[in-house]
């Protein structure tokens, strides 16, 4: 009897219990959609969507099903705010990292509590302790967004690369280290070379947002790839940055489609941003493509956000650094101390005072850790280094601290250079015809373009088209269709030799006695050196052998194939002021045979942060033309 | 020929235009994740230290030997010594060098161990990891 009545009681309160939920829910649902909650901006950054392609609706980013909470969530921001009132009820696990909807999604319901005065006797909140604890633990109080610098001779680092770090309560600039740092990252494992570009630009890959330590971070930039880091500090708000952190956590686990031109790292974080700040108009502004450094450029824009900037230079960067700083006797005693500690006694370098001494001994250990980079550990043990030991020893020997000197990373910030597109104007002659060129280019920077904000003394060319009208012609020619240019020309330095080199792939111009306006696809390469020179102004030589494919009608046999040899010079006569002077020997030996001489002589004139002005010379096989115009970046 | 210019433009735009994946360094010798996307705790004070000194050993024993730096502020915050006792541990370390770095093979665990041993033995410092 009595156990019935209890049962029949259990019951009547769980309906009622049902029914009080049930009533809650059908006023918050009304209130949230008088008050047009899933319009709000809020919302939209909290859900990652954006306006459909006509306009009318919208698609979130998120191609998790995991990350919504109605079946048709991803493009319906009324029916998932919905579902989410819903599920705030449910004590069931959802989400990426499983847990209740109140703590799968605790950004959104922190919002939603706030916007619909949540009664909390009538909606219980959930304690949430996992995401008190993970929240605890990184215990944030900034946010600083951290850019590293292109990397060269890794395609996928071309760009640069941006991540966020969470700078702890009480951190100082000598333990940035131990902050974590958001990274959104493709996971390209498991895909093989054939099929990784073509993964990249169709979303094959799944990308995820992670954390891990800086120092983890700092390891593969700094150390093992020699990229200079800038660190921009964000003016955010407590209640910004805490709303930032809750939607990390709802992305946890959660797997977006990743497309190396626009929704990559650097633009992920502009939505992360944006759901801290949704007064920010960041993501829309990336249409195409997003490039690191273009996002580093427009949060420099946004008045009030960034504060204090640090340079973390790399560990190359440094080591050549100290090393330019040394008088030649002592850069000739660091070269040999670090593979010959036995120097550290000689008279030579005792003579030197305990500072110098110091500096030589701590840049003779860097320079030797440098490179045997990636081999400290092998297998999980710890590879044999007598001679570091030594060096170490007597280092240790010197109380002192090493003589100071200032080290400037190579790369500039990214917010101080040119914007990546690039479109122009110019007007000329070729061989006695006049003619009036347009051209565009999609990115990124070439060699004649001031070096503030890239990587010196390198170019990075892409989509680069130039067409002519020609006045003795009706129509427009293409002249020039670059799909790919790199040339690095990096100073040849005796401690951290490095080679120069250049891969080009486009259709350029090959005139002929018969077709003045021809052009063919050329494909070519070439490895060398380069140095450099500073009086009376710094000019970098350079020389640079290779192979070259030339492919089009106009060659006999449709093609010729042969060895290049590249000498030139960039010269720097004042700031803003470039002249590139050059010359190639071309040896075809397939194809059309025949050797072919080719000159240029190329100037630029930067007026401004974002536009110059050009002249150009240049000998093509027999053709001379000459031109002139203008340059705007944006 | 048609296609392998195709090839080339894909190539070449996928390269090109790419930007920022992360090449994770496959011999960083760190085991743990740090409560990343599949994980959920972050290690405790103690793990996090010996992982900080496994993954830097090497700039620690730079920093150590020359008695300033970093990754030894670093690795001070994380063994809890506070702020203004900083710069005397760090001429600690330098002085007890030899001793923490007897030779080019000795680990992480090795050096945290004698660390905590030496420091447990000066009334500046105390004991600052469990022992196992």
């Amino acid at each position: 009897m009595h156990l019935a009545g209890i049962l029949l009681l259990g019951i009547l309160a769980g309906m009622t219990d049902a029914r009080a939920d049930a009533a809650y829910l059908s006023e918050l649902l009304r209130h949230a959609d008088t008050a047009a909650l899933a319009e709000r901006r809020e919302w939209r950054t909290l859900l990652h969507y954006r306006s459909d392609a006509d306009d009318k609706g919208a698609v979130s980013d998120v191609d998790d099903p995991r990350f919504f909470l109605a079946p048709n969530g991803k493009t319906d921001p009324q029916a998932e705010l919905a579902a989410t009132l819903r599920a705030f009820f449910n004590p069931g696990l959802v989400g990426g990292d499983p847990q209740p909807a109140q703590c799968a999604f605790v950004a959104r319901y922190r919002w939603l509590k706030a916007e619909l005065n949540f009664n909390d006797r009538r909606l219980p909140p959930q304690p949430c302790e996992r995401f008190q604890q993970w929240f605890r633990e990184l215990d944030a109080e900034a946010a600083t967004l951290v850019f590293a610098s292109a990397y060269l001779n890794n395609p996928a680092s071309l760009f640069g690369h941006t991540l966020l770090r969470l700078d702890r309560r009480g951190q100082t600039e000598q333990t940035r280290l131990l902050a974590y740092a958001i990274n959104y990252a493709a996971d390209d494992s498991s895909s093989n070379v054939l099929m990784y570009a073509v993964d990249g630009i169709a979303g094959g890959f799944k990308g995820k947002f992670d954390i891990q330590p800086y120092y983890q971070l700092v390891r593969t930039y700094s150390d093992l790839e020699s990229r200079d880091i800038w660190e921009y500090r964000l003016r955010l708000s407590e209640p910004q940055l805490r709303r930032l952190l809750e939607h990390v956590w709802e992305l946890r686990g959660i797997e977006f489609d990743y497309y190396f031109f626009r929704e990559n790292c650097a633009w992920q974080l502009l939505t992360l941003l944006e759901v801290a700040d949704p007064s920010l108009r960041l993501s829309d502004q990336f249409t195409a493509w997003t490039l690191p450094a273009d996002t580093v450029r427009l949060l420099a824009r946004q008045p009030g956000l960034i504060g204090k900037v640090t340079a973390r230079p790399a560990r190359g960067t440094a080591i050549n650094r100290r090393y330019q700083a040394l008088t030649a006797g002592e850069r000739r005693l660091a070269q040999q101390l670090s593979d010959d500690p036995s120097m550290s006694a000689t008279a030579e370098f005792s003579r030197l005072a305990p500072e110098r001494q110091a500096l030589m001994l701590e840049l003779a250990l860097d320079h030797r850790q440098h490179r045997r980079a990636g081999k400290f550990k092998e297998g999980g043990k710890i590879s044999r280094d007598e001679v570091g030991h030594q060096l170490l020893t007597a280092r240790n020997r010197l109380t002192v601290a090493a003589a100071p000197v200032a080290v400037e990373p190579y790369a500039t910030q990214p917010e101080t250079g040119h914007a990546s597109r690039r479109i122009g104007m110019n007007v000329g002659q070729r061989d006695g015809s006049a003619f009036v060129e347009l051209n565009a280019r999609a990115s990124y920077h070439d060699l004649l373009e001031p070096d503030a904000g890239y990587t010196p003394d390198a170019q990075i060319e892409l989509l680069s088209l130039a067409v002519r009208w020609y006045e003795d012609s009706s129509r427009l020619e293409l002249d020039r269709l670059t799909l790919l240019d790199i040339t690095s020309l990096p100073p040849f330095n005796a401690l951290t030799p490095r080679p120069a080199w250049r891969i080009h792939a486009g259709w350029e111009p090959y005139p002929r006695p018969d077709c003045p306006t021809c052009t063919a696809f050329n494909l070519g390469g070439g490895l060398g050196l380069a140095a450099e020179t500073r009086w009376p102004w710094r000019t970098l030589w350079f020389g640079l052998p290779g192979l070259e494919f030339d492919y089009g009608g106009g060659f006999a046999r449709d093609h010729r194939a042969g060895l290049g040899m590249t000498v030139g010079a960039l010269l720097q006569p004042a700031p803003g002021w470039k002249i590139l002077a050059s010359a190639t020997w071309l040896d075809y030996r397939l194809g059309e045979t025949g050797s072919a001489p080719r000159a240029v002589l190329q100037q630029r004139l930067a007026l401004g942060q974002n536009w110059a002005l050009r002249a150009d010379w240049r000998y093509l096989e027999g053709t001379q033309e000459f031109g002139a115009g203008f340059l705007v970046y944006f | 020929m048609k296609l392998w210019l195709n090839v080339a433009l894909i190539a070449a735009l996928g390269l090109g235009a790419s930007a920022c994946t992360v090449v994770t360094d496959p011999s960083s010798g760190s085991s743990a994740t740090t409560g990343g996307s599949s994980g959920t705790a972050f290690m405790n004070r103690q793990q996090r230290t010996v992982e900080f000194a496994s993954v830097n050993l090497e700039r620690l024993r730079n920093d150590m030997a020359a008695g300033q730096g970093e990754y030894l502020a670093s690795l001070a915050t994380l063994l809890g010594v506070e702020a203004g006792r900083q710069p005397e541990f760090f001429t600690f370390t330098q002085e007890k060098f030899a001793v923490l770095f007897p030779s080019d093979q000795t680990t992480a665990a090795e050096m945290l161990a004698v660390l905590n041993r030496e420091m447990g033995a000066d009334p500046r410092f105390g004991q600052r990891l469990a022992s196992n």
